[in-house]
């Protein structure tokens, strides 16, 4: 199995590895803007800083400085936003890596975060983006060539003495496709927080926002990421309510996506081992194998003790590779990550 | 073994498998590329800089120079392209190379706090660190002052770790335009890589420092200076008060959000240092001066 997998599975693991495990290993969790997680997991696996190589504790302990300064710039901006809805009724939700940091989830110690994204009710977008404009945001064009697949969210608001970016999000992931999420259902099993402007997704709902970023994402790793992230939602939340994965379940289908769970729950468990959910486990394995016209996308890194940009399909292979840049699989194999079958047939 | 010892045919051979680790002190390099003029200068400029076996070590960022169209590269680090490092034309070579690294480098510093400026030690061992944005004239002055015989710490960064000292990162010195001729005139204890043309910096060159500090030494910065060069104000030099050389040096610290109050405190012990600000246009005046400011802390 590819170190960085034995590593996410188990991070006691690295405190065996020598400079084979490691050369393979560094460059691909700094590739993937994994390296603060990476050290989040190692340190409460009990592997002590001088049980790794130099350079390894060099780079993950500045990874995890950089985490800290991008939530602490994250949680300011949330309180931003309260203090720019305050009053006027709107109740926003965020998602991703704020939603994480806002209930101090597992998944977002060491997380990476670049910007803010708020789920807002439609509604209320024309209002919102009057508020936040009249505290000091202002919007954006997107950059030529970039707004394909953002059509869940307005174009980027960027502070103008921050420069922190913004985005409302009145779809959770870019419609059109063969997922999508009930944004009213969301809203209204989302929890209101005693600021009166941030609410909660149900852990249900989180779970399935991370899911369909997973199978809608045309980005590799951040597919990668994602499926990281429900095997950590998964155990954080049956942790403490033995009945989750049941209740997971059950939502998927009231939502219409017992697909798209069965698909990122076989995958995660492809590339992270079981969850942590017997109930998840048993649910998914009992579902189609196959997610039709989605995005199913299962990755592992080819196993050679190269940095990432190095592959092993030879001149040919990495023409066919660059030809196909432009989607997922041929992102991976350019950067020399492989692409498996994951427990069911590719919609490629 | 330096990457000076490296038979051409094997440094070739590293850099087209991925396989050459170089020692920046700090920080340790692998590095990819397959480009003529890069694994022509490396040698150059690089001569003293341990490269050890990558089976040996591992790096803490792997750097990749990847053609982007016909006669067009990027460098990449960790699989990402960084900051500006756009694809340029593969005769850049090796100016390419240290654009890159000093975008890419500033995240992986921390917990150290950055400042963009370069840092030189003279003969009694106490160093001055000059500090300013791009053309300020800190590369030209800390240029000069290696020529003359002191050791060069730094280009580019000024680092100091989390104890306050100083870390040595003394890679090449970026020369542009018309400081090339100026230093190349007193060259002696410099050693010069090729000439670029850069489409949008104009002449860029490198220059290697025969005398530099060791990653263990240990640095202390007696004095900031912040040049500016000018051809249109008067030569000047004037001492700074603490909570000017703290306005100043926030501009100039690349890192220091990134350490959060830490790095406000570290920011603010560094503004304890003696410090003045120089406007120059003669670069032996300005020397001078620089020179004089450590004589006159006694």
């Amino acid at each position: 199995m590819p170190p960085i997998l034995q590593l996410l599975r188990a991070p006691g693991i690295v405190a065996s590895w020598g400079v084979a495990e490691w050369a393979d290993t560094l460059p691909r969790l700094l590739q993937a803007g994994m390296g603060g997680t990476a050290a989040t997991i190692i340190a409460e696996a009990g592997v002590a800083a001088d049980q790794l190589p130099a350079a390894v504790g060099r780079q993950l302990t500045a990874a995890a400085i950089g985490s800290e300064a991008e939530l602490r710039s994250l949680r300011w901006e949330l309180g931003e936003v309260v203090r720019a809805l305050r009053g006027t009724g709107i109740r926003v939700v965020p998602l991703k890596g704020a939603d994480f940091l806002l209930r101090n989830a597992r998944a977002a110690r060491g997380r990476k975060v670049s910007d803010l994204d708020l789920l807002i009710a439609p509604a209320d977008l024309d209002r919102a983006t009057a508020a936040f404009v009249a505290t000091g945001w202002s919007m954006g064009d997107e950059p030529t060539g970039k707004s394909e697949g953002r059509e869940h969210h307005l174009p980027v608001m960027i502070h103008k003495v921050r420069w922190t970016q913004l985005e409302l999000h009145y779809q959770v992931v870019a419609e059109g496709g063969t997922i999508g999420l009930d944004v009213a259902a969301l809203l209204a099993q989302a929890t209101l927080q005693p600021d009166g402007v941030l609410a909660l997704l149900s852990p249900e709902d989180t779970t399935l926002v991370t899911v369909a970023h997973f199978i809608r994402n045309k980005r590799f790793l951040s597919a990668f990421r994602d499926l990281f992230d429900l095997r950590q939602l998964v155990a954080e939340f049956t942790a403490s309510d033995a009945d989750f994965g049941s209740r997971l379940a059950l939502r998927a289908e009231r939502l219409g996506l017992e697909a798209a769970l069965s698909r990122a729950a076989r995958d995660s468990t492809a590339l992270f081992g079981l969850l942590a959910s017997p109930e998840l486990v048993a649910w998914a394995g009992k579902q189609a194998p196959a997610l039709a016209g989605g995005s199913p996308l299962v990755l592992i890194p080819d196993g050679a003790t190269r940095p990432p940009f190095r592959t092993r399909l030879g001149r040919i292979g990495r023409m066919f590779a660059r030809l196909r840049s432009t989607h997922p699989r041929g992102q991976a194999l350019h950067a020399g990550w492989q692409l498996i079958a994951g427990g069911g047939a590719s919609d490629e | 073994m330096n990457i000076g010892d490296l038979a051409p045919r094997e440094l070739r051979r590293r850099l087209a498998e991925g396989e050459l680790l170089l020692d920046l002190g700090p920080l340790l390099l692998r590095i990819e590329a397959v480009s003529d003029s890069f694994a022509s200068a490396l040698p150059l400029l690089y001569a003293d800089a341990r490269a050890p076996e990558f089976t040996e070590e591992v790096a803490d960022l792997s750097l990749q120079l990847r053609r982007a169209a016909a006669g067009v590269s990027v460098w990449l680090i960790d699989g990402r392209p960084i900051g500006e490092a756009k694809p340029y034309p593969d005769s850049l070579g090796i100016a390419q190379f240290e654009w890159a690294l000093h975008w890419g480098l500033a995240a992986s510093l921390a917990p150290a706090i950055a400042f963009h400026g370069a840092v030189a030690v003279g003969e009694d061992g106490r160093g001055v660190a000059l500090i300013g944005e791009s053309g300020s004239g800190k590369s030209t002055l800390v240029a000069g002052l290696v020529a003359g015989g002191w050791r060069l710490c730094a280009d580019e960064y000024f680092i100091v770790n989390p104890a306050g000292r100083v870390v040595p990162l003394p890679g090449p010195i970026t020369l542009k335009n018309e400081a090339i001729e100026l230093l190349k005139q007193r060259g002696g204890e410099l050693v010069f890589g090729p000439i670029a043309d850069h489409p949008e910096r104009g002449r860029i060159m490198h220059a290697a420092a025969r005398r530099k500090c060791l990653p263990g030494d240990s640095v202390v910065v007696a004095a900031l200076i912040f040049p500016t060069y000018t051809t249109e104000l008067p030569f000047a030099l004037e001492r700074l008060s603490p909570s000017e050389v703290f306005t100043r040096l926030v501009r100039q610290s690349h890192n220091r959000q990134m350490l959060g109050p830490h790095g406000f405190h570290r920011l603010a012990a560094v503004a304890q240092t003696p410090a003045s600000a120089l406007w120059f246009r003669d670069l032996d005046e300005a020397l001078t001066a620089v020179r004089a400011t450590l004589g006159g802390l006694g």
